[in-house]
């Protein structure tokens, strides 16, 4: 057997990716060690700041859902940023003032900054004695902080984050995005047992506000300042915990082209601050976030590059291979198809690769099962989802893949990030 | 704030458990392996087996107890069937990991069988009047190569009346190869040597069809239908003919 570079290198990435399987697979069956959540003692005070950006067509309803929380209205103040806005955002949101003064409601208008500015100007003036940032696409059942608070009754919790679902799915990548969103889910849920979060998600996350006031608020020169924050909390070994009972809904990208430059922001902003914080890398003060969760956000990359590449190659060769014997044979592909002689030989499959395979196909049904599950959502919600099912099995990983290797390019050619 | 221990215990477990998937894949591998060459070597028992019974029954030829048309289909038939174990021992060998010195042995063996049935097709042709071409085919490592692709295609249009015996050039291992590349004078690859003549380099569908008609046309069984669209010489052209 000759073994080539590109063997060892596949035999790696199963190595490698069957103990991550394997390790988050222990985490699920371990006993549940994440802070119980208590009853919510007082009604402490609450900032909802949304920053905005060109968000004309949703920020009504955004700005609605936060007036309908089942909170008392004088415990609560919501601060829109409007990061200069070219749309009709700010007469939105003047209108919506006007239409509800009972609710406190403050609007500042500041140039372009970017939302990690914006944030950092909500946090100012914020008087909560914990706040959420709610991005302008997102929208909140009415009951979320009735079910976020009381995890803050443990002193050394810095942040809660909310079950994310896609809100209303209608396209085949929308529906792709709702399945993805709902097994990320299930990755958080895993993550939380062990505190290993490392995003707090623009649509209402709830912070300590004192915490992040401390910690020097947001930082304003990185493109994924939720990722930012929670590692910078992790850092200092604060609590972050993910909950299932405090629902948000966000608005998911319609376009492959504007999926594909999300997507590039987040991973991008990923792999920036892992270079950031890369002491945190195999670093045992950190414990498990230092060993899985900080290595994970760029191996992930890397790994989908090497084994989408190596199964595009071996299709990619095969595939060319077959055009040159079409061409050589004039495309007579008649004469193949009436003297097609089916042949099957048990051992001539690759018996070792199918073992691996198998065993992470199972885990990955597993992971699907235990998803919907948690969410409580049904696979038939949303109508038909097997085409998008079977989009995001197949296509979808592959476009991922394509996000990484555009990513890749841009570390290279050392071209600049744009939010 | 305290530093976090992680439970190494589950990192452990975790590689543990890993590693045992990993080394039952290698122990299913290497059975499969043995399984494997139990496989080829029952295959080319088969096919020796054949191949005696095939020489054993072209002595009857003039006896009138072996009629010729059968012998034809029966080589044939086993040509094929040995050509598919060919590619067969191919794979194997390349992803053998322990008995890969065997699977070369069974490579080896399966080259030989083919150059006897080569020479049995030429003795029974002396016997019985010829309506098959038989071609050489000499290969080297050159994967982009479609030379063989051409012939196999080629070999499911004219069926029994095209036998093709295929040999890898570069096979060091069995010195019979370099004796039928010396005895043709070959000196370059891909080359096919259709009924004792040299065609050197590789030769398009359209110029291999005109090379086969043109034998077929010399034969006194008539030639197949395929071969009813086949004109002009193109070999004229070609500067590779020897």
């Amino acid at each position: 057997m000759i073994v080539t570079f590109l063997d060892v290198v596949l035999f790696t990435t199963y190595f490698i990716l069957l103990f991550i399987s394997i390790f988050w697979l222990l985490v699920l069956y371990s006993p549940n060690t994440e802070s119980k959540k208590k009853k919510l003692s007082g009604t402490p005070f609450f900032t909802t700041i949304v920053p905005a950006y060109n968000e004309e067509k949703s920020i009504y309803k955004t700005l609605k859902s936060i007036t309908n929380l089942e909170y008392p209205k004088n415990a609560m103040e919501t601060i829109v940023i409007n990061d200069g806005s070219h749309d009709n955002t700010k007469i939105v949101v003047e209108q919506f003032i006007k239409e509800h003064p009972q609710d406190n409601i403050i609007l500042i208008n500041q140039k372009n900054q970017g939302k990690g500015r914006a944030m950092n100007n909500g946090l100012e003036i914020a008087k909560g004695e914990f706040f959420a940032c709610l991005d302008a696409d997102s929208f909140i059942h009415s009951n979320a902080l009735q079910e976020m608070l009381p995890y803050f009754e443990d002193t050394k919790m810095a942040a809660v984050c909310p079950l994310l679902k896609v809100k209303s799915p209608s396209t085949i990548l929308q529906k792709v995005q709702w399945c993805e969103y709902i097994i990320n889910m299930f990755y958080k849920y895993l993550n939380s047992k062990i505190n290993c979060i490392h995003v707090t998600p623009g649509p209402f996350s709830v912070y300590r506000t004192k915490i992040i006031q401390d910690l020097g608020g947001y930082d304003e020169t990185t493109i994924t300042e939720d990722l930012e924050i929670a590692i910078r909390l992790q850092k200092h070994h604060y609590k972050i915990v993910q909950t299932f009972d405090a629902i948000v809904e966000t608005l998911a990208p319609k376009s492959w082209r504007a999926l594909f430059f999300q997507r590039v922001r987040w991973y991008k902003g990923g792999v920036d601050n892992t270079i950031t914080y890369k002491k945190m890398l195999f670093n045992k003060k950190y414990g498990d976030f230092g060993y899985i969760r900080m290595p994970t956000i760029v191996l992930s990359g890397i790994l989908a590059i090497i084994l989408t590449g190596a199964i595009l190659q071996s299709f990619g060769s095969k595939a060319i291979e077959q055009l040159f014997y079409l061409v050589d044979i004039n495309f007579d592909i008649w004469t193949l198809i009436t003297n097609y002689e089916l042949t099957f030989n048990m051992l001539a499959l690759p018996f070792f690769q199918i073992v691996i395979t198998m065993t992470l196909i199972s885990i990955s049904f597993l992971v699907m099962i235990y998803s919907y599950k948690l969410v409580k959502e049904q696979i038939t919600n949303h109508g038909k989802t097997l085409t998008s099912m079977a989009t995001y099995l197949s296509i979808y990983s592959i476009f991922l893949t394509f996000v990484w290797m555009y990513i890749a390019f841009i570390f290279i050619t050392g071209r600049k990030n744009k939010w | 704030m305290d530093n976090r221990p992680a439970k190494k215990n589950r990192y452990l477990i975790a590689l543990i458990l890993t590693i045992i998937i990993f080394t039952l894949g290698i122990i299913i591998g290497l059975f499969i392996e043995k399984l494997r060459l139990e496989q080829t070597e029952n295959s080319m028992l088969h096919e020796k087996v054949n191949l005696q019974s095939l020489q054993l029954q072209q002595n009857f030829i003039a006896s009138g107890n072996v009629d010729c048309t059968t012998l034809h289909e029966i080589l044939d038939a086993n040509i094929d069937e040995l050509t598919r174990k060919g590619g067969i021992v191919q794979e194997f060998e390349k992803s053998a990991i322990l008995d890969k010195d065997k699977f070369n042995l069974q490579h080896r063996d399966y080259f030989l069988t083919e150059i006897q049935y080569y020479l049995i097709t030429k003795e029974i042709e002396k016997k019985c009047p010829k309506d098959s071409i038989n071609v050489l085919y000499f290969y080297d490592s050159n994967k982009y190569e479609t030379q063989g692709d051409i012939l196999g295609y080629l070999k499911k249009i004219y069926k029994e009346r095209l036998l093709v015996f295929s040999l890898n050039a570069e096979f060091e291992q069995e010195p019979m190869i370099n004796v039928l590349i010396t005895a043709h004078n070959i000196t370059s690859y891909p080359a096919i040597v259709v009924d004792d003549e040299l065609f050197s380099g590789h030769y398009s569908l359209k110029e291999v069809e005109t090379i086969l008609c043109n034998k077929f046309g010399s034969f006194s069984a008539p030639s197949p239908t395929a071969c009813s669209t086949q004109t002009g010489n193109p070999l004229q052209k070609n500067p590779f003919i020897e």
